[in-house]
């Protein structure tokens, strides 16, 4: 037994422990799990939390162009109508920026109210019970989110989709166009269809 | 440097150098890419690593963000096209392995559970870098990546390819560059080195190797020239200089000569060769070669003299023999002396020979004649006392046979005493003939005409076993000289060849016409370039050697029997042609018969008149007339006043010029002739006549003489018109000229 051996054996055990570690401190906080779990109230907090990191995750490949915003201005994610995150959004998105603007919840009751909202969230109750124009949502420059592929199809620019329990996203890339949006190609590598565009 | 690569040529040379200086630069050049590459690895394939880790990163946030695995995984999957990346692996935020892709199916990879501490650690060829992913500064997830380093051994083989390729690249590029150079340097080389070949082989120096370019070859090729031409100046200047030496040698009859004592070889150019002929030129001759070439007799003198010169460093000066290739004797002196030995220098002895054979003739010739002369001189002097007394001996015989009675017992006596006083008188005749001394009366006459007067004497002179035979050359030119000297000559020659034929043999008497011009004068300077008449007296006798040849004209020289000749035959023939102004040379070899010539100068006037010089014959020498007779000697004096008193003449005498002129003042009668010795003490014949006459015109003068030398007679020849008598006379002869003197008839005026 050499001291290399030895060293390499001590490295991989303190690679272990630290990532048990961050598994640990990880595990309440930011970062969805991969998988979601099936069925129960805790599956519908863990498809929040995804969905909050997701919305986080889109101010950041998302570009407002038509939008002239001060560089320390807060960057507004509005949930429209019913809030189904609770305090998730807020806890996931404090301190966090996008495009170096702090990150800031708000809700908001109709749509006309979205004038300011960089993103605005319609959720699935919402969009059942009272569904927003989202022509005027289009108009304001805003990127609307729903949960549903038909929020999508029916004008909207992303909507949450659950694959194989497994939240993704689709994108209609007419909407985007219309609200003028641009969207880092990454992302849109990334999305589950994309519509309106040739072939799916 | 290896004496193979030094003998190369320059253009192997230059080849090599290429080459090797390629070959160094390359092995340099290679050593250095090899080390550069080596050091530089590592932070090379950092570079390579960070900038690949980057780029995924960058491509992977989207997908971690968004939690897709397959997308992630795409992503690491084109690190397929990276050959040296061995495996990376993506983990998320909780540390959880998120994707992987490992290049080897089943091969080593860092797929722990956990990312390794952020940054790159270096092990078994293997870089490993381990980052974090973030975005907008929330912690994303970790990247590790690895990078296999190609080991050395791998990359060797590229290395050598390479390297050779460069090789070949650059020596085809270094031999063109040297083909196109190659007529710049090594061409002029060759040339220039073709040049002094063809100089050093042909000795042609006119040949000049061309300049092409004005650089150091064309410098070479300059000097190269220069040289030549320096050389062909030296060598023109060399030949002239030696050729006039030579020249000049050839007309002075010389040679050179050098004795190479250590190696005793002797060589030898000029006169040599030609005396010595071709056995005289052997290649490499040596010391005892060459004395084998000199006269026995002086062989030994050649090499002590030479061996003297050899050790002393003296002068030799050899004086020395040779037989030439006709088999004559040649004289050479021999000049040399030891050449200055500077250290190593072997020892030289050289110098000049000449050939000396002619000069030394020609001063034997003249000690010859000098010598004769002596001898001619002395031989006057002695017949001119001798002929005085003879005078008183045959005179008083004569008085005494006179007074004595027919049958007187002593009259025999007298009669001996007068023939051996006549014999003795001949002889002395003989030795002033010689001597030129004789009173002789030149004529001119034809050679033909007295060998034709001749022939019959000469017949019976040299007996029936000698065969005469005389051929006489038509038109001959006319010779002057006395006619009775002559025949002498030819009766001398005549017995002088009977005597070399003892046993009989043939006698030719030849004349010819002969003209001798400078050259032949060159060769014989007692000779005047002149016409002359030739006659030649060859026997076919026992002839004779050089030395006997050399002597024969000396009187008493004889090689005849004692008794048989006086020697004085050849002498006098000497002396008579001589006297004449002509020469006498023998021409003889022992066994070979012996040839005389006799040459007299040409004659321009005619033939003398052959009557008038008949005396006129006088019956009576009876006289009345008074005579003076002047004679410093007692007994001629009184010889011939007694005579005279005897035969009727009244005589007066005196015994010197002054004596006489007091006698003649004091006789107051008449005075008819004066009979006086010519050669006196205090005033002499000629003068006492010359005065007397003076005062007496009708004055006769005869005069006596023992000798031929003075001033009535000027070599040899009478004045015209003067009476001369001879000593020894006897007494009828006496009273015979006094008469004729006395009844010569005067010349009118």
């Amino acid at each position: 037994m050499d001291v290399l051996v030895w060293r390499r054996i001590l490295s991989r055990a303190v690679a272990l422990a630290s990532a048990g570690l961050v598994t640990v401190a990880l595990a309440g906080s930011v970062w969805p799990q991969i998988s979601l779990p099936p069925g129960g109230r805790s599956n519908e907090s863990l498809e929040y939390r995804v969905k909050a990191a997701y919305l986080l995750n889109f101010t950041r490949y998302v570009e407002w162009p038509g939008r002239v915003a001060a560089a320390d201005s807060a960057l507004n994610i509005c949930v429209l109508g019913a809030d189904p995150f609770g305090r998730v959004l807020d806890l996931t998105v404090a301190g966090r920026t996008a495009h170096g603007r702090p990150l800031q919840v708000r809700r908001i009751r109709a749509a006309a109210e979205s004038p300011g909202c960089e993103v605005v969230f319609v959720s699935r109750q919402t969009w059942q019970r009272t569904p927003p124009s989202l022509k005027a949502l289009e108009q304001t420059g805003s990127l609307t989110v729903g949960e549903s592929e038909e929020f999508a199809r029916g004008g909207g620019v992303i909507g949450f989709v659950i694959l194989d329990e497994t939240v993704r996203f689709v994108v209609n890339d007419e909407a985007r166009d219309r609200a003028g949006l641009r969207i880092s190609s990454r992302m849109l590598s990334l999305a589950a269809a994309i519509y309106g565009r040739d072939g799916p | 440097m290896s004496r193979a690569f030094r003998d190369r040529p320059i253009r192997h040379k230059v080849n090599l150098l290429i080459v090797a200086a390629s070959v160094i630069a390359l092995i340099i050049a290679g050593i250095g890419v090899v080390v550069y590459d080596l050091t530089t690895l590592q932070p090379r394939a950092l570079r390579d690593l960070a900038a690949q880790a980057a780029l995924i990163r960058i491509n992977t946030t989207a997908a971690l963000a968004f939690q897709d695995q397959r997308a992630a995984t795409e992503n690491l999957a084109t690190l397929k096209a990276k050959r040296e990346i061995a495996s990376a692996t993506l983990y998320g935020p909780d540390g959880r392995i998120f994707a992987t892709y490992a290049r080897a199916r089943g091969g080593p990879g860092i797929h722990t559970a956990a990312h390794p501490p952020a940054g790159h650690t270096y092990q078994n060829n293997r870089l490993t870098i381990s980052e974090p992913v973030q975005n907008e500064g929330q912690q994303l997830g970790w990247l590790a990546m690895e990078y296999n380093l190609p080991p050395l051994r791998s990359r060797l083989p590229q290395y050598g390819i390479i390297v050779g390729v460069v090789f070949l690249a650059l020596s085809t590029v270094s031999l063109l560059l040297w083909r196109l150079l190659e007529s710049s340097i090594t061409d002029p080389l060759a040339r220039l080195a073709e040049a002094s070949k063809a100089v050093a082989q042909s000795k042609d120096r006119q040949v000049r190797a061309v300049k092409r370019a004005d650089d150091e070859i064309g410098h070479l090729t300059d000097a190269f020239n220069e040289m030549l031409s320096t050389l062909q100046a030296r060598e023109t200047d060399l030949r002239e200089s030696t050729g006039q030496l030579l020249a000049a040698m050839t007309v002075a009859r010389m040679g050179s000569w050098a004795w190479e004592v250590p190696r005793g070889t002797i060589s030898w150019s000029g006169r040599e060769v030609q005396v010595f002929g071709e056995k005289g030129k052997p290649a490499d001759a040596t010391l005892a070669s060459f004395l084998e070439l000199i006269h026995p007799t002086d062989r030994s003198v050649v090499e002590q003299g030479l061996w003297r010169a050899a050790e002393t460093g003296q002068r030799c000066e050899l004086d020395f023999r040779v037989l030439d290739p006709d088999g004559h004797v040649r004289w050479l002196a021999m000049r040399g002396q030891r050449t200055q030995d500077d250290g190593n220098q072997p020892a030289k002895v050289l110098g000049l020979v000449m050939d000396t054979t002619d000069r030394r003739r020609l001063e034997e010739q003249l000690l010859q004649s000098q010598k004769l002369e002596a001898i001619g001189r002395l031989a006057g002097g002695v017949a001119h006392d001798f002929n005085n007394l003879l005078t008183g001996i045959l005179g008083y015989a004569d008085f005494a046979l006179k007074s004595l009675p027919e049958n007187h017992a002593a009259r025999v006596d007298i009669v001996e005493i007068e023939r051996a006083g006549t014999r003795a008188a001949a002889l002395t005749g003989q030795l002033l003939a010689y001597a030129r001394r004789q009173m002789i009366a030149p004529k001119i006459v034809s050679l033909n005409e007295l060998v034709g007067n001749l022939e019959s004497l000469l017949r019976r002179l040299i007996g029936e076993d000698v065969d005469l035979e005389t051929r006489c050359s038509r038109d001959l030119w006319r010779a002057q000289i006395d006619p009775g000297q002559f025949e002498q000559v030819i009766i001398n020659l005549a017995v002088n060849a009977r005597d070399a034929m003892p046993e009989g043999g043939r006698l030719t008497v030849e004349t010819s016409n002969c003209t001798l011009d400078d050259s032949y004068v060159r060769q014989h300077p007692e000779v005047v370039a002149a016409d002359y008449v030739m006659m030649a007296v060859a026997d076919t006798g026992i002839g004779m050697d050089t030395a006997t040849q050399i002597r024969i004209f000396e009187p008493f020289f004889t090689t005849k029997e004692q008794g048989k000749g006086t020697g004085l035959g050849l002498a006098v023939c000497y002396g008579i042609v001589k006297q004449a102004g002509g020469h006498l040379w023998v021409y003889s070899e022992p066994r070979r018969g012996t040839t005389f010539k006799v040459l007299l100068p040409r004659a321009t006037e005619d033939l003398a008149d052959a009557a008038a010089a008949r005396p006129v014959d006088h019956p009576s020498s009876q006289g009345h007339e008074t005579v003076l007779i002047v004679e410093d000697e007692q007994v001629v004096r009184r010889l011939a006043v007694r005579a005279l008193t005897e035969q009727g003449y009244n005589v007066l005498e005196a015994e010197d010029g002054l004596a006489a002129l007091e006698v003649a003042q004091g006789h107051s009668g008449e005075l008819q002739l004066l009979v006086t010795d010519v050669v006196m003490p205090g005033m002499n014949g000629k003068e006492l006549a010359d005065r007397l006459v003076a005062e007496r015109p009708d004055l006769r003068v005869l005069y006596i003489s023992g000798y031929a030398e003075h001033a009535v007679v000027r070599h040899g020849v009478l004045e015209e018109g003067i009476a001369f008598l001879s000593k020894p006379f006897d007494l009828a002869e006496l009273g015979r000229t006094v008469r004729e003197v006395l009844d010569k008839v005067q010349a009118p005026g």
